[in-house]
């Protein structure tokens, strides 16, 4: 049975830094299952009752719905992220 | 915000009568006779600035102005707020409501701030069968004022923010269109487009309300794998059973004993994540929960 836990990820963040913060909470709580935003922060929802995946997942933009998704990962979740403060769609993949 | 600014250009138009609708701002070929007669202390200011022979001196005069312009809008404010507070306002707002298309309310009565404003900058029509205009239009009337505080300290956050920035990172222009926005966020129209801002972000956050139970940080790789070290030590306790020991933990840390184990290593797994945001923090924890784990992390 899924242990969801929603921790926040400050809305400044980069991209790529918005990645490296889900790689360590992963590595801490277990697979990220959700991405949103609380409209003051994004929300990275996590899988306690899960171990710690041995592949991190990478949040993308999507534009007009596409997003372009590394080579051999899937889609783990969708939301609205905030990225360097902007208020994006995005999704998870891993 | 589209509504809004949609409601804005409406509010706009009223006031302005029914004439032409102008798609351009006008444009001039002589923008310093313009400027000096738009805006005379501000060109002033511009010459003293390019004049000025010093980051500082230039930081020094934008900043002066800036402060005296806050001054003058902080004022005027005060008298506009104070203004609207009288009985007749009140009438002339209900009925600028009922001209703009907002004949809302029934349920709303009894709704948020938000959502009221939702409906006013939404333009919300429709008849409802328990209607109560005065309670309507009393809690929109309030809510579009605390809008209207809570725009300016935004604004003025904002402002504040830059005031020790360079000359090249907050030029007078920009400073000058903070300004404008600050004016623009202590007016009617102005929490009516915040407003509108405001309800799309949290029409986007609104499917699930979930409340995030810390905020992450990002930290240095050393002090990443310490804390995955730390996290590798609960794990195993608790895959272990060992509740004794993690009882001791939850204890050093302040948290609740709970009789489920796997509940408690999440506990204890979060609490030691929120704590460790650098090497510091790290210590401290390494340091708090020796007497229990024996080790160092």
């Amino acid at each position: 049975m899924p242990t969801p836990k929603t921790i926040g990820a400050p809305k400044t963040l980069a991209l790529i830094d918005l990645n490296k913060l889900v790689a360590q909470q992963e590595e801490l709580l277990g697979p990220l299952i959700g991405i949103g935003n609380d409209g003051n922060q994004t929300l990275l929802t996590v899988d306690m009752a899960e171990d710690p995946p041995e592949t991190f997942a990478v949040i993308v933009p999507t534009f007009a719905g596409q997003a372009v998704v590394p080579q051999g990962s899937v889609k783990v979740c969708e939301g609205k992220v905030f990225i360097t403060s902007q208020l994006i769609d995005a999704i998870a993949t891993r | 915000m589209k509504s809004g600014r949609l409601l804005a250009l409406v509010i706009a138009l009223m006031l302005g009568g029914c004439a032409g609708l102008q798609q351009y701002p006008e444009t001039t070929k002589d923008y310093k006779t313009a400027l000096r007669d738009l805006d005379p202390a501000y060109q002033a200011a511009l010459v003293q600035i390019y004049a000025a022979d010093s980051e500082q001196k230039k930081k020094d005069i934008r900043n002066q102005l800036i402060e005296e312009r806050m001054a003058v809008i902080d004022s005027l404010y005060e008298t506009f707020e104070a203004s609207l507070t009288k009985e007749s306002v009140g009438a002339q707002f209900a009925i600028a409501l009922a001209g703009i298309g907002v004949g809302a309310a029934g349920s709303l009565a009894s709704a948020g701030a938000s959502q009221m404003l939702s409906a006013v900058s939404g333009g919300l029509a429709g008849a409802q069968a328990a209607y109560d205009k005065s309670v309507f239009y009393d809690r929109a009337f309030s809510a579009l004022v605390a809008q209207m505080r809570a725009g300016r300290k935004a604004v003025a956050a904002q402002i504040f923010s830059r005031w020790s920035l360079g000359i090249d990172q907050y030029p007078v222009w920009l400073a000058r269109t903070d300004l404008q926005a600050y004016i623009f966020a202590g007016s009617l129209p102005g929490a009516i487009v915040s407003t509108a801002s405001d309800a799309s972000v949290k029409d986007q956050q609104a499917e699930e309300k979930i409340d995030a139970l810390f905020t992450a940080q990002v930290v240095e790789d050393d002090v990443q794998k310490r804390k995955v070290g730390i996290n590798r030590y609960v794990r195993e306790r608790a895959k272990a059973n060992d509740k004794e020991k993690l009882d001791a933990i939850a204890t050093l840390l302040h948290i609740p004993i709970i009789p489920d184990l796997m509940e408690e290593r999440n506990s204890i797994l979060l609490e030691m994540d929120r704590r460790v945001v650098d090497n510091k923090s790290m210590d401290a924890l390494s340091s708090l929960l020796h007497d229990a784990t024996e080790k160092d992390f």
